[in-house]
């Protein structure tokens, strides 16, 4: 038994190992910033354009961070996830408004269509691989659109989509002041979903997506059922994706077919890409990033897409693992440069911390191990 | 008991049959090698049995369970593990995450998807001490040279507990002294009583580390029995080492 002596480590090497406590001085302090900051930017003039921007972008990094699952960590080129928020929000905007229902209840029901019809795309692009995938998601994305422009009279809207959704009813909260109505639940919705995805991040399930995604001959040979876990990874996507899209159409008070444009799709994905592919914190900073490019490359109609679009060429020559990442490094050296002084020669510091699930685009080397795994 | 057992086992692509009624059985720990000419369906047969590529026909049973048509996860969390030719790894983790992933999900009985468990960090943090990784855990499994990652991919077989490992060409693609430390590394694996069943063209390997072995031609069985007998079979000599190598008394073919 003992053909190789035991080295000194004997122990788990913390650093190494895939999961992490949470900073919670960070987590408590995010999070009252974030509750005072609608009262605090409503006693300025403008501040209520502000708070618009910060829903955007609770919502918005929702659907990021839940596409960077299935895009980033799991190599699932699926482009199915702007037609997921549709369908919650054509989901919730058809019950509360042609049914009658109570915007609450069928905001309730926006994630649970979604996530099946998740399963109900999902369980084909099991069975297909790659560009596949692109194709069966890109054609689920388009006869949807189809159907929001021509579908019957309570869907489409005769082609412009539903307007005059109702609003959540705010049940005398914030003085019946939907906008801070909408700040909160967005807020609420932002947290849970982000701390969600940041649980998946750091545990076996979020190392399986990678594992399947490095390698899934090698991974189902090291048991992992890549049906089971694929198909939760679509559903877990699409609930919370589901639920932002539900929660804008209530939020805007409407839902048209123009949700389903193409800048729309490019933008969500460059917050994915420049943010950084595959990271926890790259899409949520990406949201910020395209959000605030976006308004400040308003005055440029038309060429806000192309400006975009160069931002996404010019990330992908430079800092082609994206934004956070590499800041991520920066604080890495610059606190390791803080530390009492050790030897020159010591770079424990400037090793990127490693996010479990993290790191690097899917292109891994590693695939092609087993001639072929049919039935899956 | 055998633990390992194939009964008229026939692979087919099409038109080509890659493994022909192949029959053989693998004795609770006992060290099987698997020779033959490349393209003599090992690689095929390791498929088969791991369930990556199911059998056309025929039967496959381990530990007397028939598995010819489970799918490779649940094959793998009998108990029942196999490394590739190719080396791979989970390239963009640690090294100590591939063998965790591979004890939560690899080892049998119920495991958490949100945790990982004492049991699962301890079969992990075993196999790495065990292959001799343990101090390597942060490094990140795509920068390993190669001796390493073969280490790491028999570590995270080890993670999941296995009673019997198929492993596939080992030691190639390794240079002399790398391959004497993994000879070395896989008998004391097999010391620990684990069944192993070994694809490997260097016989220098099969003969320090099997006592049993099948040679594979065509798909077909040509021979088994002790390396010392089988090594001596002429036909073997003939298809294997190849004429000229007969003449030179075959003293092993690729080294």
């Amino acid at each position: 038994m003992t053909t190789t002596p035991n080295r000194p480590t004997t122990q788990i090497d913390e650093r190494a190992a895939p999961w992490r406590k949470p900073k919670w001085g960070a987590v408590v302090f995010l999070t009252i910033v974030a509750l005072l900051m609608p009262w605090v930017l409503l006693q300025f003039g403008g501040g209520s354009f502000v708070v618009h921007m910060l829903i955007m972008f609770f919502l918005w990094s929702i659907v990021a961070q839940s596409w960077n699952l299935v895009l980033g960590v799991s190599g699932i080129y699926s482009f199915a996830q702007l037609a997921l928020f549709a369908v919650g929000g054509w989901t919730t905007g058809v019950l509360s408004m042609s049914l009658g229902w109570n915007p609450w209840l069928s905001l309730a029901v926006a994630p649970v269509a979604a996530t099946v019809a998740a399963i109900v795309i999902g369980l084909p692009s099991l069975r297909l691989r790659g560009v596949y995938v692109v194709l069966l998601t890109l054609a689920f994305h388009e006869l949807l659109r189809n159907y929001a422009i021509n579908g019957p009279e309570i869907i489409s809207g005769g082609g412009y989509g539903l307007i005059g959704v109702p609003r959540l009813p705010t049940g005398g909260l914030f003085d019946g002041n939907h906008i801070l109505l909408s700040y909160y639940s967005g807020l609420v919705v932002f947290i849970i979903a982000t701390w969600a995805i940041w649980r998946i991040f750091h545990s076996p399930i979020g190392v399986a997506f990678a594992a399947l995604r490095d390698s899934e001959g090698y991974a189902i040979g090291r048991g992992i059922n890549q049906f089971r876990i694929k198909l939760f990874l679509f559903g877990f996507s699409a609930f919370f994706t589901g639920l932002a899209g539900g929660m804008m159409t209530h939020y805007l008070g409407s839902v048209s077919p123009s949700i389903f444009a193409f800048s729309v799709l490019i933008n969500v994905l460059a917050m994915i890409v420049i943010g950084g592919w595959g990271s926890f914190g790259g899409p949520i900073l990406g949201a910020a990033l395209l959000l605030g490019l976006q308004e400040a490359l308003r005055d440029l109609s038309d060429y806000r897409t192309l400006g975009i679009g160069l931002a996404l060429a010019l990330m992908a020559v430079v800092a082609p693992q994206g934004v956070w990442p590499l800041l991520r490094d920066r604080v890495a050296r610059f606190l390791a440069e803080d530390e009492p002084k050790k030897s020159a020669g010591d770079v424990a510091g400037e090793e990127p911390e490693n996010e479990g699930a993290t790191d690097r685009s899917g292109s891994s080397a590693g695939g092609g191990v087993v001639e072929s795994t049919p039935g899956h | 008991m055998a633990v390992v057992e194939c009964i008229d086992v026939t692979k087919r692509y099409g038109g080509l049959v890659a493994v022909q009624e192949l029959s053989f059985q693998v004795e609770a720990s006992e060290f099987f090698a698997i020779v033959g000419p490349n393209g003599a369906g090992k690689t095929t047969l390791f498929d088969t049995i791991s369930g990556h590529s199911p059998a056309t026909s025929g039967e496959i049973r381990f530990n007397g369970e028939s598995i010819q048509r489970a799918k490779p996860h649940s094959i793998c969390r009998l108990g029942l593990a196999r490394t590739f030719q190719t080396t791979t790894a989970f390239d963009t983790q640690t090294v100590l995450t591939n063998a965790l992933v591979s004890a939560v999900f690899g080892r049998s009985g119920r495991s958490s998807w949100l945790g990982f468990d004492t049991k699962a960090k301890e079969a992990a943090l075993a196999a790495l001490r065990l292959v001799g990784l343990a101090d390597r855990q942060e490094d990140q499994a795509g920068t390993l040279p190669i001796l390493d990652r073969k280490r790491l991919m028999l570590a995270t077989a080890l993670a999941t507990k296995p009673t019997a490992l198929l492993l596939d060409e080992p030691v190639g693609g390794l240079n002399a002294s790398e391959r004497q430390e993994f000879i070395d590394l896989v008998a004391g694996v097999a010391k620990t009583g684990v069944t192993i069943l070994m694809i490997e063209h260097v016989m220098k390997a099969v003969q320090a580390l099997a006592s049993r072995m099948l040679v594979l031609h065509h798909g077909q069985k040509l021979a088994e029995g002790p390396p010392a007998e089988v090594l001596r079979d002429e036909r073997v000599v003939q298809v294997y080492l190849g004429g000229g190598a007969a003449r030179k008394n075959g003293n092993g073919a690729r080294s």
